[in-house]
């Protein structure tokens, strides 16, 4: 990985500790919480999560056993609590330093290591990786939840550099395909390519981009994580662009809020990442601010929406969507109950709490059962995947970028 | 507290009376048990968790519990504020979170019966579904659970118009400290048999037994409702607009006093934020038809202006006005992120000596050089003094007791009462004297050694 150092300065427990007395107790993360709705036991609640962390990783007065790990594991890190506080505790990065400071679970098994080394270094399976991964699959040996592995990358199907876009230009724009849509769910940085040209952005592709960083950072691999961000911002902040676009919700909460915080105020590359943060917009969120210059085409067809967790840390974001997809002509959309209630896949929180994430998963499929709709709009690839295959041949789901980019291609 | 090894003992025989999926004895797990929503109150972790799922099991406990003579402290979302629910005598948690179905709505009769652990949002957003309506909501209804409302008579902005939770409560199902169960009172609105024992329970604090079930009426949904501010130059005459409007006729649904600096916190959730010109503000939400609304609206608008107020503001928006409730509601936790220790009372008045009470705790806060804030359900005088420490030192905590012990003398002096809605728990408990006199006192004291001899249930509260 190059001169880059993997030194993070922010998110240290002890850091975080001034932050966590903050918490009043209240009880309102209780609402927020999927793991406590439904374990039903405060032990699981954001309050108690951190009370434990507390105890037993900063005061000491309980030794961190496995029982606290288990506490501190089941979490979908999905910051409804953090996004509920009232005072504004960052729950999520306490977590995250409490795994941290337990040491990251994973990464034993060296093959896994690799793999998952080889995934984040290249957004992705490729090449011969990609082969390999495609025939575990074919056999049956990985949950069916799981993205696809595309027979070509994102990053080999486009050429690096300026994309051809519609004139006159009315923006220029960084674009981060996230892993799953990199080498998994290419239909989606497809679609997300067409609307950008379509409305006179022109999108940039950027050679040496890495994983943004969320699943180290979720498992508490701060150095790893730090590391693949410092080459992220140093890529990044050499293109001229006025945005940096993400399909991806958990992408851009990595870059707009998690990247900053965790490289620290006095990291040589902070402030280059602040810089970037202030510009990092989720797709919708972005053309919705933007406004759409194509014509719209009419789609005859019926969606309910999904907001994805990490779609809470910007307050436009989960109105994004439904403000474009409910221009589209024809077009209708069902809102379910709870539509920003998690649907239990947590990134691959599922593969490690399967019974948990199911029974999580179980009402969202009601809830959308319920709605009548005939596809579920999504941002998040790890929602998309994880609702898709208990809906498969029944309802798709798709990012929103993709309906918006038919409607458009039929105008 | 138990050693490891009776602690283990305890375990096991819960785990054969209520399943082992319900009890939970390692330590990591007690700690969260401890407190409520306040932390000065978390004193001790219990020896057991139990969360049953079903009546049969949480008598097993307690009848198991009363042979033993083990504390047992009922339990539900642990969002109060008068330490209520936590285990000081360490014992059994006996928590209701998984006694949390909804029994039945009975639209033809207008009541519904519930699982002690219901959520009360749940339940708000399921009667709503069928047109029906349950007012009560302690502006904590994303967690707190109706046992949990039951046990404390919950209040909240509502009480105004629509009373508090002890007004629903038809009937409850209780577990006795020797584990007998009871089925007190009905689905009838009216009934007339024998002592009441459904609205002894009804703030019984979980002294008396665990209810398990309860029984409220309901009422039909108000077909609009709209949300006014208005915007008064001092306390004073928001006081005197309270009281003038309620005179002419116009009771709000919730009729919320906002002193500036709280309204300044709220802006951080209002949306557009209001500009914050006045002292002194009243937020409140009226409903029923769509022309009583109007006719409400009306009311209050002339009586606001013709008293002097600033402005009246009606926000006619519907998403706009959920901001400005979703702020009320996310109040307190916000002002408990600003000082190092807050203490919220609830003395209520009757409305009209609102204005009185408002002067004397400005004069207290400054005799004794503490801030104190004060906002609340000024409609139906329910005050909320909050003291805000500066510091932890042993001085403020004396000058907090002082104004705490002058605040509720004060209330009784005005003819009021030491607790609107929070409960006596233990904040409370050494002026629950003052208030009820040495005879009344005696008296309840008679009707829990009568119902629980050996004194299991909830231990230390509202009396030591």
């Amino acid at each position: 990985m190059g001169k880059a150092s993997g030194k993070y300065q922010g998110m240290r427990l002890e850091d975080l500790a001034e932050a966590m007395v903050k918490c009043s107790h209240c009880a309102f993360c209780q609402a927020a919480c999927p793991v406590f709705k439904e374990d039903l036991l405060e032990t699981h609640m954001p309050r108690a999560r951190m009370e434990i962390i507390g105890v037993s990783l900063l005061d000491r007065e309980l030794s961190p056993t496995r029982r606290v790990r288990e506490i501190v594991d089941r979490c979908l890190l999905c910051s409804s609590c953090t996004h509920t506080c009232p005072a504004n505790v960052p729950v999520d990065d306490v977590v995250a330093a409490a795994r941290n400071r337990l040491g990251a679970k994973s990464g034993k098994n060296p093959f896994v290591r690799l793999g998952r080394k080889k995934f984040m270094e290249s957004r992705g399976l490729s090449g011969m990786y990609a082969a390999v991964g495609r025939s575990v699959r074919n056999r049956g040996l990985l949950p069916d939840e799981l993205p696809p592995i595309a027979r070509e990358p994102l990053s080999l199907a486009f050429a690096p550099g300026e994309q051809p876009h519609e004139s006159p230009r009315r923006a220029r724009a960084a674009y981060f395909a996230g892993c799953a849509t990199n080498a998994g769910y290419t239909d989606t940085g497809r679609d997300v390519l067409d609307v950008l040209a379509r409305n006179g952005v022109e999108a940039v592709l950027v050679p040496e981009l890495v994983c943004c960083g969320m699943p180290a950072f979720a498992e508490g691999d701060f150095a790893y994580a730090a590391r693949l961000a410092e080459k992220n911002v140093e890529a990044l902040s050499r293109i001229e662009a006025d945005a940096l676009v993400c399909d991806c919700t958990s992408c851009a909460y990595m870059f707009a809020r998690k990247i900053p915080a965790l490289l620290g105020p006095d990291h040589p590359l902070a402030e280059k990442a602040a810089a970037l943060a202030a510009k990092t917009a989720e797709v919708t969120d972005y053309l919705a601010r933007l406004g759409l210059s194509a014509e719209l085409g009419t789609l005859a067809e019926t969606y309910t929406y999904h907001v994805p967790c990490h779609a809470k840390f910007s307050e436009t974001l989960a109105e994004a969507p439904r403000e474009l997809l409910t221009r589209i002509p024809g077009l209708t959309l069902i809102e379910m109950d709870q539509p920003d209630a998690c649907c239990g896949a947590g990134g691959g929180f599922f593969l490690g709490h399967r019974d948990l994430s199911m029974a999580i998963r179980e009402k969202k499929l009601s809830d959308i059962g319920q709605t009548g709709a005939s596809a579920v709009a999504t941002q998040c690839p790890s929602c998309r995947g994880f609702l898709s295959a208990p809906l498969a041949g029944k309802t798709r789901v798709v990012h929103p970028v993709t309906i918006l980019a038919r409607s458009m291609r039929r105008a | 507290m138990a050693t490891t090894s009776t602690r283990k003992a305890l375990g096991k025989d819960l785990i054969r009376l209520a399943g082992s999926r319900a009890v939970f004895t390692a330590p990591e797990d007690l700690y969260a048990f401890q407190s409520d929503a306040t932390h000065y109150f978390a004193r001790n972790i219990p020896d057991a968790v139990v969360l049953p799922e079903d009546t049969d099991a949480a008598s097993a406990v307690l009848a198991y519990a009363y042979e033993h003579e083990i504390p047992v402290t009922p339990r539900g979302a642990g969002s109060g504020l008068s330490g209520g629910c936590t285990p000081v005598a360490g014992g059994i948690v006996l928590d209701t979170k998984r006694l949390n179905r909804i029994l039945g709505i009975n639209r033809g009769n207008m009541t519904a019966r519930v699982q002690a652990g219901v959520v009360l949002e749940d339940f708000h957003r399921a009667v709503e579904k069928q047109g029906l309506f349950y007012p009560p909501d302690p502006q904590s209804m994303s967690v707190c659970t109706l046992g949990g409302n039951v046990a404390t008579r919950a209040g909240g902005p509502r009480a105004v118009k629509y009373g508090t939770t002890g007004n629903y409560v038809l009937g409850v199902e209780a577990v006795l400290a020797d584990g007998s169960v009871i089925q007190a009172g009905s689905d009838c609105v009216k009934q007339s048999v024998g002592y009441d024992l459904t609205h002894l329970f009804t703030g019984s604090e979980g002294t008396l037994g665990l209810v398990t079930r309860v029984s409220v009426r309901l009422l039909p949904k108000p077909t609009h409702r709209r949300t006014a501010l208005v915007v008064c130059e001092t306390p004073d005459q928001a006081a005197q607009v309270v009281s003038g409007i309620i005179a002419a006729g116009a009771v709000p649904a919730m009729l919320e006093y906002v002193p500036q600096a709280a309204l300044s916190l709220m802006n951080s959730i209002i949306r557009p934020p209001v500009a914050a010109q006045g002292e002194a503000y009243l937020l409140m939400e009226l409903d029923g038809t769509e022309a009583r609304v109007a006719e409400e609206a009306e009311i209050l608008r002339s009586m606001a202006l013709d008293l002097g107020a600033e402005e009246v503001r009606i926000v006619e928006d519907e998403r706009e006005a959920a901001t400005y409730w979703k702020a009320r509601s996310r109040l307190y936790p916000m002002i408990l992120t600003m000082a190092k220790k807050v203490i919220s009372e609830d003395v209520t008045v009757p409305r009209d000596r609102i204005p009185e009470f408002v002067r004397a705790v400005a004069e207290i806060s400054g005799r004794l050089g503490i801030l104190i804030g004060l906002g609340g359900h000024a409609g139906d005088g329910n005050m909320h003094p909050t003291i805000l420490f500066t510091d932890l030192s042993p001085e403020m905590e004396q000058k907090a007791e002082a104004a705490i012990e002058d605040i509720v003398k004060k209330g009784l002096e005005l003819g009021g009462t030491i607790s609107g809605e929070h409960g006596i728990g233990l904040h409370k408990s050494r002026f629950l004297e003052w208030e009820l006199g040495r005879a009344q006192l005696t008296a309840m004291k008679r009707i829990k050694a009568a119902l629980d001899p050996k004194g299991i249930m909830n231990p230390g509260k509202l009396w030591t």
